[in-house]
């Protein structure tokens, strides 16, 4: 009875030993970890702060109006080139509800809703009126004013026109 | 096995004999120590020790940190950066002297070589061989393996824009305590004691944002360098201050120097003439004797005042430099820029009023504003007339300027008098501390008068479209050997702007313009302010306007119907 307590305290000390050591050292672990996690972070921080200075430097104002006056030719700001919102023009096309516009104009490929196409025609019908453009510019106006992104490219397989554009 | 039953057998035995309370008092004694070991344990483990956790994470840090310096818009102004610095301890030995030397040359070809030698050859204890020192030289240096010799972090205090804020912020000596401007009130808010005490380390510390934007600083620095050149004047100075928070958003004091570099303190270059150095402020001051009058009720802007003869006060004699001989109104005193009617004028309000109005103004005592430096006004001992007739045209008095701005500032504010800050403030911190010096509708017609100024009077070349610039011009003759000089001037130039509704007050002051053609200051100090305005305004957001009035149509019919 008495032996088998024994034995039992014994184990018990034994055990709690193994345990109290385990923490122990697990805390000792964790402390330097912790420890070194600090100094990291301090370490982090001076670097922050370093590059942070140093952005300081590159930035400041005599520096760069150093730099800007040098290779830039920038000019100082003069009152009147600030605008307003007031001073702004209004907006030339308003709509309450603009991309079903968009759809329309897309579903009546006809040319006449169109608004880039419509413009593109005029300046097609002006170039027209140009004595040695006349001819080359109808034909492919017409197909093309469907698909306005082409639009855009029209004058460039005539060459004539385009020439022409440049030299007046 | 058998032996733990033998002790415990022996142990029973024992216990049994004479020695039972021996044993049980050895038991109670181990006990006891036990207790106090684990109370001690426990104490330790709830409350952890904050001198050994600092320790730990912070072995190498040796110099204290200071708070880094941010402006309005949280630049960094001043800064701490960390830096290693080589040092030797050549008492402990480093080995042979010469290639210890040879070696530390081959990393640092720019040390000196006998001086290395000596330093190293020396007996003391600690030498500090060099100072900023990049992680590849650190490494290097590892890598040679001389004995003795190792690293120390330091900070170092760093100032990014230079010599842009230079006397706003002052500096600090080497062991990082600041010696003057702003670094040395950060110090008295008990920074130094926390430095003794080996607190202030790491990046624990709050920043401390000023009132100073150093974009505006900038560009007020770069124009009155340019007209320190056009006007070959031995300094400029200028000053932004926002009238309706006392703010100081710029302070520039040419000549200045770089914090950077250590420097002598008795330097000329240190001296900011803005609050530490006093003026007789001239014509400017002619704001304040007008806006006294028309405050008392004792004139209106239709009062005609007689400005058609010289004053005489025995030796003196009162004149006009733009002279006009004839019956002036207040307007026409204040544009034509009369001495004589301003004098006429402080003298219908007598002595005693004219001082105590002064007083109120803070004219007549030490301002003193976050910066340690500060001097006193010089005020005549005996004021009597003619010193109140003198003081009325800015003669006879000598003020800070810094101290004067406060006062014109509460002139176009609605008559708030704000005392100055570098600290950024809001304005309802400012009108808690604002004290009311005149009355709201006396601020309007000095709005008026100073922008009609602008527009008729001396203050022309300041106008920049857009911004509804007014203000007033001085020019005072420099006291040289108890005389005023006919050729030492000082030229001042306070504007204001947009003039309907104060933002900011812009000071420029040309010390002594040796430009003959651009003598006063319409011609040096005006246009400068206006280089100045048109620069800062974009900065500031003031939003240009040209929708504006003429200044005869500030005040309304009624209001001027009650003058």
């Amino acid at each position: 009875m008495l032996r088998g307590l024994n034995i039992i305290a014994v184990g018990g000390l034994i055990a709690a030993a193994a345990v109290v050591y385990d923490v122990k050292y697990s805390a000792t672990y964790e402390a330097q970890k912790v420890a070194r996690l600090n100094n990291e972070i301090n370490r982090e921080r001076e670097k922050i702060a370093g590059l942070k200075a140093e952005w300081s430097v590159l930035s400041a104002p005599d520096r760069i109006q150093r730099l800007a006056s040098k290779y830039l030719g920038m000019k100082q700001l003069a009152v009147t080139h600030i605008g307003s919102f007031a001073s702004l023009p209004e907006r030339l096309y308003t709509s309450a509800d603009p991309i079903g516009d968009i759809i329309n104009s897309l579903g009546h490929n006809g040319g006449k809703r169109d608004p880039i196409g419509t413009i593109i025609e005029k300046l097609e019908s002006a170039k027209a009126d140009e004595p040695e453009a006349t001819g080359s510019v109808p034909a492919p106006a017409q197909p093309e004013a469907a698909e306005p992104a082409g639009d855009m490219e029209l004058p460039e397989p005539t060459g004539d026109i385009g020439g022409d554009g440049q030299d007046n | 096995m058998r032996r733990i039953r033998q002790f415990v057998s022996s142990l029973s035995f024992t216990t049994r004999g004479v020695t039972r309370p021996r044993i049980a008092m050895i038991v109670l004694a181990f006990a006891a120590v036990h207790l106090i070991i684990a109370g001690r344990l426990v104490l330790i483990g709830v409350k952890s020790d904050p001198q050994v956790a600092r320790r730990v994470s912070n072995p190498d840090m040796l110099t204290s940190t200071r708070p880094d310096i941010l402006d309005r818009e949280g630049k960094q102004l001043a800064t701490d950066v960390q830096s290693a610095m080589l040092y030797a301890e050549p008492r402990k030995g480093v080995g042979y002297v010469d290639d210890a030397v040879d070696q530390l040359r081959t990393v640092f070809p720019d040390l000196d070589e006998r001086e290395l030698r000596d330093k190293l050859s020396s007996k003391k204890g600690f030498v500090r061989l060099k100072r900023e020192i990049t992680a590849e030289q650190e490494h290097a240096v590892r890598k040679l393996g001389i004995p003795h010799v190792g690293f120390l972090q330091e900070s170092k205090r760093v100032y990014p824009a230079g010599p842009e804020a230079s006397h706003v912020l002052g500096g600090v000596n080497v062991d990082s305590a600041g010696i003057a401007g702003l670094e040395k009130w950060v110090d008295s808010g008990g920074l130094a004691d926390l430095h003794m005490a080996g607190f202030a380390t790491g990046r624990s510390l709050k920043p401390v944002q000023l009132s100073l934007d150093l974009d505006v600083q900038h560009a007020m620095r770069d124009e009155l360098e340019k007209a320190k050149t056009e006007y070959q004047a031995k300094s400029t100075s200028g000053l932004v201050l926002d009238v309706r928070t006392g703010e100081i958003v710029a302070m520039v004091s040419l000549p200045d120097y770089d914090p950077n570099k250590p420097g002598k303190p008795t330097d000329l270059s240190r001296l900011n003439r803005l609050t530490t150095g006093v003026y007789e402020m001239g014509s400017t001051f002619k704001a304040l004797t007008v806006a006294m009058a028309l405050d008392a009720g004792k004139v209106t802007l239709g009062t005609p005042v007689d400005a058609r003869t010289p004053l005489h006060y025995g030796r003196f004699t009162i004149n006009d430099f733009h002279a006009q001989r004839r019956m002036l109104s207040v307007p026409e005193v204040f544009t034509y820029s009369s001495n004589i009617g301003a004098a006429k004028i402080a003298l219908s309000m007598g002595v005693d009023a004219h001082k105590a109005f002064l007083r109120k103004m803070g004219q007549l005592d030490r301002l003193r504003t976050e910066l340690p430096e500060s001097s006193m006004p010089i005020v005549p001992k005996n004021w009597g007339e003619i010193n109140t007739a003198t003081i009325s045209f800015g003669h006879g008095l000598a003020v800070a300027p810094l101290q004067a701005m406060m006062a014109t500032a509460a002139l176009v504010n609605g008559g708030y008098l704000i005392p100055p800050t570098f600290l950024k403030r809001s304005q309802a911190e400012a009108m808690k501390v604002a004290k009311r010096v005149i009355k709201p509708e006396t601020s309007d017609k000095m709005r008026y008068l100073l922008r009609l100024n602008a527009e008729v009077g001396t203050a022309k070349r300041a106008n920049v479209d857009g911004y509804y610039v007014g203000g007033k011009t001085g020019t005072s003759e420099k006291v040289v050997h108890g005389r005023y000089a006919h050729n030492r001037l000082l030229t001042i130039f306070t504007g204001v702007f947009p003039c309907d509704r104060p933002q900011y007050i812009v000071l420029v002051m040309v010390d002594e313009p040796l430009n003959k053609g651009h003598a006063t200051a319409g011609l040096n100090a005006a246009p400068t302010a206006g280089q100045i305005i048109a620069r800062i305004g974009p900065l500031l957001g003031v939003e240009p306007r040209f929708d504006l009035p003429k200044a005869d149509q500030m005040l309304t019919v009624s209001q001027r119907a009650a003058n």
